[in-house]
């Protein structure tokens, strides 16, 4: 018990703002992701306990959990409806989702008394901000280019650019595992 | 005065997939899935973040571990004096890492500070480090305690690609810091009972060639003429010298009891242990005889039959400091060398025993020493406040049985002949010195007539 009040008692402001962050981005991330037919106290309680632990854990494989069930909660609450999803509220959700993944990786590093240089803070999130702004617009361009060709719910263009990048990613893991096995 | 300082690795297996590139992976390959098979636009929406952070973070493989250093100003410093130790991280790599985290530990008696940022003691600092850029932290605070100490091992962590890619720990090696006990103020002007060589500073309580006068006496054979005292020769009409007490040198033997510790040692400005004490105030008798040109030699009493041959002068005042630095307490059944000890000491030599009298064996010891003839002087280190924990209604009682057992040991011990002063730092010895010294002239004039 000493042990751990002497370990809260060692907690840096700049600790507790990235966990913060974790916490918040994780939080609206997992909002998002409620269906709607499914929106209620419950549920953001239990976002809530999600986020929470994702913010004291961010260095486990909780976070991934956490933002599957996110990503399985999207998937769930849109589909069939996908119609009436609004681009704004795919991009947020896809930045925030991001920021939430991004924030989780930076807690991870940081040790919990770490004194910790604000350039740290202040590149990492200008880093994180520009990929999520930068993929926004790559999402808008995806999301206006399918409305022109068979709207939003374009079957056949989202599994050719799924496909697309799967294969993208499977040659980035292909070449992780080479350059490990020439190591 | 350099401290580990690995060289650059040119090895890119040093750096490995952390867990955030694990996850967005894992994130990536779902969404794209789920892509494909429900034919959603949007997942694919959702995973370009993701998709541009990899791509962004691997493209910017790094391949250099940071370079690591600890150095500092001091080799050796005194209690309470200040130390300064500089960490130094390094980017040695063609990427910029995210962050370096970087930290080091140190003794616990060192009692260090980041003097940059905030003023926090031990913790880890993380910076951002561009490419053949290099921070430092310097470490600065005061050693609270005498002994051998170190800084480090210092080790740090460097995260690249938006957090993907981590290397291995650096680790340095640690740097190691001789504090010497503070030698707290001591003075003896009494008289070494047994002035042993021809040199030195003691008066002595033999007539010869010296500055002290002892008395005038008539011109004999064999007289220099420079010690002829004129003013008495003119007023008696017959020649007259001058007659004074040689100065001789002396030994000192610092006899340490380490078989014991007692009392809780809170540094230089806290309370004092026995074997603080032991230390202190042995490295403040050493001074202070080596200073008046006195042989001072060392023995531990304890498991280690360590000793320091005696010599005089500053080299064995730093020799002195140096052997403190490795007294240690060790409980032992069989204390080494114990039974050749006063064959050991000079039969002129001064004995001051540091002892807390915690032990039998202590106090037969000293016994010994004074049956011997050894001129000894005890010293008491036990702490004055010290206390113990009341574990049930029988303790306070026990406690006070064990003080009257001890008393009496320290009366016996008078008895004996053996002076028992508690150390007060100045002119703690001199009293006891005194009568030491009585005795000695006595013992002298009893060989005379006999």
């Amino acid at each position: 018990m000493t042990k751990f009040l002497e370990a809260i008692s060692r907690i840096t402001p700049a600790t507790v703002l990235v966990r913060g962050l974790v916490f918040v981005f994780t939080f609206i991330a997992l909002v998002l992701a409620i269906p709607s037919f499914m929106f209620g106290v419950t549920p953001l309680s239990v976002a809530a306990l999600a986020a929470l632990v994702t913010a004291l854990a961010p260095g486990t494989r909780m976070v991934t959990i956490v933002l599957a069930a996110g990503l399985f909660g999207w998937v769930a609450g849109w589909l069939g409806r996908l119609g009436e999803l609004s681009a704004v509220q795919l991009v947020l959700f896809g930045s925030v989702l991001f920021l939430a993944h991004s924030s989780a990786s930076l807690a991870a590093l940081i040790p919990f008394d770490a004194v910790v240089s604000p350039e740290v803070l202040l590149r990492w999130y200008l880093r994180a901000f520009a990929i999520a702004g930068g993929s926004a617009l790559v999402g808008l361009v995806l999301i206006v280019g399918a409305s022109l060709t068979s709207g939003i719910n374009g079957t056949a263009l989202a599994s050719l650019a799924g496909l697309a990048a799967a294969a993208g990613l499977i040659a980035v893991l292909v070449r992780l595992l080479r350059r490990r096995t020439n190591n | 005065m350099p401290g580990g300082d690995p060289p650059p690795e040119e090895t890119s297996h040093d750096w490995h997939p952390t867990k955030a590139l694990g996850r967005a992976l894992v994130l990536v390959g779902l969404l794209l899935v789920g892509a494909v098979l429900f034919g959603r636009i949007d997942l694919v929406v959702i995973a370009v973040p993701f998709v541009a952070s990899v791509a962004w973070g691997l493209s910017r493989r790094p391949r250099t571990v940071p370079g690591l250093r600890l150095a500092t100003l001091e080799e050796y410093a005194a209690e309470g004096a200040e130390l300064t130790t500089t960490l130094t991280a390094a980017n040695r790599d063609v990427v910029a890492y995210d962050l370096v985290v970087a930290r080091t530990q140190h003794s616990a008696w060192l009692t260090l500070r980041s003097t940059n940022g905030d003023k926090q003691p031990d913790r880890p600092v993380v910076a951002a480090l561009n490419r053949g850029e290099a921070a430092d932290v310097v470490l600065k605070g005061p050693a609270r305690r005498w002994g051998r100490h170190s800084i480090g091992p210092a080790a740090a962590v460097a995260a690249a690609g938006g957090g993907l890619l981590a290397c291995r720990a650096v680790v340095t090696g640690s740097l190691g810091f001789k504090v010497f006990p503070v030698t707290e103020p001591f003075a003896a002007v009494e008289a070494m009972p047994r002035a042993a060589g021809l040199v030195g500073q003691h008066r002595s309580r033999r007539a010869g060639e010296g500055g002290e006068l002892a008395g005038v006496r008539q011109f004999g054979p064999g007289d220099r003429l420079r010690r002829i005292d004129w003013r008495t020769t003119l007023r008696t009409r017959q020649l007259h010298v001058a007659r004074t007490l040689s100065d001789r040198d002396a030994e000192v033997v610092l006899l340490l009891d380490v078989l014991t510790e007692a009392g809780r040692s809170g540094g230089i400005a806290g309370e004092a242990s026995v074997v603080d004490t032991t230390v202190r105030a042995s490295a403040a008798i050493a001074e202070h005889y080596l200073t008046l040109g006195d042989r001072v030699s060392l023995i531990e009493y304890g498991a280690n039959d360590r000793r320091l041959r005696p010599a005089s002068g500053r080299r064995q005042f730093m020799m002195v400091l140096e052997w403190l630095l490795d007294v240690y307490p060790h409980q032992v059944v069989r204390v080494a060398g114990g039974s050749r000890l006063s064959a050991a000491i000079s039969p002129n030599a001064l004995v001051v025993v540091m002892t807390p009298l915690l032990d039998a064996r202590s106090a037969d010891m000293i016994a010994g020493l004074a049956r011997a003839g050894r001129f000894v002087v005890t010293v008491d280190t036990l702490p004055a406040g010290i206390g113990t924990q009341t574990a049930n209604a029988w303790t306070p009682a026990a406690f006070g049985i064990w003080r009257l057992e001890r008393a009496n040991t320290i009366g016996q011990l008078r008895e004996h002949g053996v002076p028992v002063v508690s150390w007060q730092g100045a002119g703690s010895l001199d009293l006891v010195l005194r009568d030491v010294a009585r005795m000695a002239g006595r013992a002298q004039g009893a060989g005379v007539h006999r």
